[in-house]
């Protein structure tokens, strides 16, 4: 009796999520081979020099931002957790703002900061009379993806710091390490769950962003921009819904290692 | 720590990332209010941009905030029962992977999902072109939210404590899932429900992927002003966003904090951490009429766990009887088959009185029972926690309240009627859970280890009170506990349990003074054990002491002692008198060395080690304080043969 009922109130939720989730993604394989090369179409990954090269490039791009954004993330979000001062909390909330912000939003953001009429460019018309414009190019990309991994980065660090027992800490000091190793060997080692997780998330976020790209309109091709542009420019399905099966795949695949290696929680959320 | 260079290096870092976060933010809205951006805050400031954005996208803002909601509405319909399911299920297989599953959505990027959703769905015309596609959408990628967060609360919280509470006081599956779960949950549910808001509200992957002329939502007006208009217009868009959401996310930071308020509610010590005297309570009227109850060859089995080897025990009406053994020993499962929270093995039955409640579940039969770590529903105040019980049976608002008025009167607590449960000290929770579970007029009452909760000071004080209110009220009572004090002091019958078995039954005298089993020996009044000889004349003790067999008797009407052979002998530590008169031996008398002595005020406790090397045992003993012994020392200790209780050795 009381199993049926459980059960009852999985249901609901279960046929939403098949229907919505499970067939549409599974039916994007068989859409894929819908051409008269089969299963070649996936060697189109390597072969094609349009598509390989906009993976390589948004795997690298999305390997430096994971990188920068751990270090400059991680170090903010220790010093918060650590330390009390007036103001911290406020800090503390505008970091995690940009969290809830849209893809689109955040390519904006970057146009604000790097654009034609941007920060920065007023800046250097000001100092040296000619505007720095880099919102459109890597560069531009990179303070995008950066702009929306540093908050993941921050609540995911400062969660784990707070839960680490500051005992351990101060027994390596008493033991007669310095700050430094005692960071080094007791702190970080205790926080490698959480980065790996955070690191993970940052890394299938970036792949898998297509609202700052498609904003920023860029020079250079992510993939989501590629198989968005297969779809409704070349109305070219088999191909976009490959690339989708293939992108699908590696952010997936990259969130579950972290969580089998760290233990901890690896879920994204779109940017 | 210092303020050194390394603190000032970490702060500039923080406020840099800071700067780059919040910067073009501030920058957004002063060209969303400036006249024009070009020329900068010298053109001067104006709202025509926000007017314009509202008359040109009022559309994709109000149908952003309608998706929201809606998505918000179907998330908390199907997400929180789900979520409850998960938690049941507990650690099973498939539940994990359902679990795992739900969150999928998550892993795989936002435009993959929209683009399988249009290729399945996109040829059901009428569904592609109305705003349910992208509910459907929305509700795919932020349902794993709201499920996220409502496990995460309900693993947090005892919830079968509080289920089996509420079933106690007679409120059935749906009942509590309403009434408990769905409270218990709130935090979760609202933390769940920001979230979703501000994720719907700001989805754009899959909502670019899905929309139409006519479904367009917010973020997909905002990429189309940012490619197509000016920049104070794509500015004005963007700050119409943030005071959408900014509310949201100012109060999402509020939940931490009121998250803990609910679920880790700290006792406070202040009035716990000092002894009292009990006070005197108010003597009552018969609640009910009492029942006797009867377990008849009752058995439990987990699995392949045996926790309750087959008895039968029959425990009279109006009695206080203690379960009392160590951890595990089946105890509290005991209590749980006569409150139906378990069922016996087939065969076993469970009476109330005459009536046979085996198969009457737990809601159902009528008992009052107070859980260990008292289990009151932290969202109620102390009256409606004691009102619950009467709620569920639908008593009369006026009457209800007379019934907790007077509940709360015995236990004095009417001046705290009103008060949360998070207010309230740990005795002050003993006794709500005593008023909640008697509120009802149940037909016994069953206390899983009552003072166990409590702070060591306070228990005795509270014993004495519970112990006073009992025995007013006459109601048959159960009490289950590890601790022999507790069992002594309020049991009128003893029953000691050991490894799923009842090692005896028996009042607080007889249990003490005619142990049935060595375990009971051992365990009630902490006995010493000495292993010796018996040679048909006299028994031989470690430690040299002799003593005649004629003294000497079995430590209860069924203990068998052989003639000859190894026997356990047990004392208890503080029956040894210190031997006074010179190194001589007597009859009886063992020397040992003391190892530890300690002064406890009225008494002096010894750790002494009595027996030759290799074959030498550690005993116990309490002597009067006013004798003074010091570690190393050799002593005589006198035992008299009648207070040795003696049985078959192994």
């Amino acid at each position: 009796m009381r199993k049926l009922l459980l059960t009852c109130f999985l249901v609901p939720s279960l046929t939403v999520f098949t229907a919505f989730f499970v067939l549409p993604v599974a039916l994007l394989v068989p859409q894929s081979l819908d051409t008269p090369v089969g299963w070649g179409i996936y060697a189109q990954v390597v072969t094609n020099s349009r598509y390989w090269g906009s993976l390589v490039d948004t795997v690298l791009l999305s390997l430096v931002v994971t990188a920068v954004a751990l270090v400059i993330g991680g170090v903010a979000a220790l010093f918060l957790e650590r330390n009390r001062f007036p103001g911290r909390d406020l800090l503390v909330s505008l970091l995690t703002l940009p969290l809830s912000f849209p893809g689109v939003v955040v390519g904006f953001m970057v146009i604000m900061l790097a654009g034609r009429q941007g920060l920065i460019g007023q800046a250097t018309n000001a100092i040296f009379g000619s505007r720095v414009v880099f919102a459109y190019s890597v560069a531009g990309l990179f303070l995008g993806y950066l702009y929306f991994s540093i908050p993941r980065v921050v609540t995911t660090v400062m969660a784990a710091a707070g839960k680490l027992d500051i005992a351990q800490e101060e027994a390596a000091r008493t033991l007669g390490a310095s700050a430094w190793r005692t960071l080094v060997d007791v702190t970080i080692p205790a926080m490698v769950p959480a980065l790996v997780s955070t690191g993970a998330i940052c890394f299938a976020t970036s792949i898998g962003a297509f609202g700052t790209a498609f904003t920023l309109a860029t020079e250079i091709n992510v993939l989501p921009i590629v198989i968005y542009t297969e779809f409704t420019l070349s109305a070219n399905i088999a191909t976009a819904a490959m690339l989708s099966v293939v992108l699908g795949f590696v952010t997936w695949l990259t969130l579950f290692l972290a969580h089998v290696l760290s233990g901890a929680e690896t879920t994204g959320g779109g940017a | 720590m210092r303020k050194d260079g390394f603190y000032w290096a970490q702060m500039g870092l923080t406020l840099l990332c800071c700067l780059f976060l919040v910067v073009p933010v501030i920058q957004t809205v002063l060209t969303a209010l400036m006249v024009n951006a070009f020329r900068g805050m010298s053109s001067g400031f104006t709202l025509q941009w926000l007017y314009k954005v509202l008359t040109t996208y009022g559309d994709t803002i109000i149908r952003s905030f309608y998706l929201a909601v809606a998505t918000l509405a179907i998330c908390a319909v199907i997400g929180v029962p789900a979520a409850y399911a998960l938690v049941k299920a507990g650690k099973s297989r498939w539940a994990a992977f359902v679990e795992e599953s739900l969150v999928l959505p998550l892993s795989i990027p936002g435009m993959a999902i929209g683009l399988g959703i249009l290729l399945t769905w996109g040829g059901l015309t009428w569904f592609r072109h109305s705003w349910l596609f992208l509910l459907a959408g929305h509700t795919i990628f932020c349902l794993p939210f709201m499920v996220r967060a409502v496990t995460a609360v309900l693993r947090v919280v005892p919830l079968p404590e509080y289920e089996e509470a509420a079933a106690t006081l007679g409120a059935g599956t749906l009942l509590q899932f309403w009434q408990i779960v769905v409270p218990i949950a709130g935090p979760g549910i609202l933390s769940g429900a920001l979230q979703v808001l501000t994720l719907s509200i700001g989805e754009f992957n899959i909502s670019w992927m899905l929309q139409t002329p006519f479904t367009r939502t917010l973020p997909v007006g905002l990429a189309d002003s940012y490619a197509s208009m000016r920049i104070e217009i794509g500015s004005a868009y963007t700050v119409v966003f943030l005071v959408l959401i900014v509310p949201v996310l100012a109060m999402m930071q509020k939940i931490p904090s009121f998250m803990a308020r609910m679920t880790q509610d700290t006792v406070k010590k202040s009035d716990t951490l000092m002894t009292r005297t009990p006070a005197l309570v108010k003597p009552r009227a018969l609640l009910a009429e009492p029942v006797s109850i009867s377990l008849e060859n009752c058995s439990k089995t987990f699995g392949k766990t045996t926790v309750l080897q087959p008895f039968s025990l029959h425990m009279p009406k109006g009695r206080k009887v203690v379960l009392l053994g160590p951890s595990g020993c089946g105890k509290t499962t005991t209590l749980r088959l006569i409150a139906g929270l378990e069922s016996p093995d087939p065969g076993g039955k469970v009476l109330l009185g005459d009536d046979d409640v085996t198969r009457v579940p737990v809601e159902k039969r009528h008992i009052g029972m107070m859980f260990q770590q008292y289990a009151l529903f932290p969202h109620m105040t102390v009256a409606e926690n004691v009102a619950y019980g009467l709620r569920i049976r639908k008593t009369p608002k006026e009457e209800s309240a007379k019934v907790v008025g007077d509940m709360l009167d015995m236990v004095h607590l009417s001046h705290l009627a009103g008060r949360r449960i998070s207010e309230l000290s740990g005795g002050q929770r003993q006794r709500v859970a005593l008023a909640r579970a008697l509120a009802t007029k149940p037909r016994v009452l069953l206390l899983d280890e009552p003072l166990t909760a409590l702070d060591a000071l306070l228990r005795v004080s509270v014993r004495e009170e519970l112990d006073q209110i009992l025995t007013s009220l006459g109601i048959t009572t159960v009490i289950v506990t590890h601790d022999q004090d507790e069992a002594m002091s309020m049991g009128d019958l003893i029953v000691v349990m050991k490894d799923g078995r009842i090692e005896q039954m028996g009042t607080p005298r007889e249990v003490y003074g005619s142990p049935a089993t060595a375990f009971v020996a051992g365990f009630v009044g902490g006995s010493n054990c000495l292993e010796g000889t018996l040679d048909g004349e006299s028994l031989r003790l470690p430690g040299g002491a002799v003593l005649p067999v004629s003294a000497l008797r079995p430590a209860s009407e069924n203990v068998a002692l052989p003639e000859q052979g190894t026997v356990e002998a047990y004392f208890r530590p503080d029956q040894a008198r210190l031997a006074k008169d010179g190194p001589d031996s007597k009859p009886g008398r063992l020397w040992g060395d003391v190892i530890t002595a300690h002064f406890l005020g009225e008494k002096t406790r010894l750790v002494v080690k009595v027996g030759e090397e290799g074959e030498d045992s550690l005993i116990k003993l309490e002597l009067p304080s006013s004798e003074t012994v010091v570690p190393g020392a050799r002593i005589g200790i006198d035992l008299a043969p009648e207070s040795l209780m003696l049985f078959g050795g192994r």
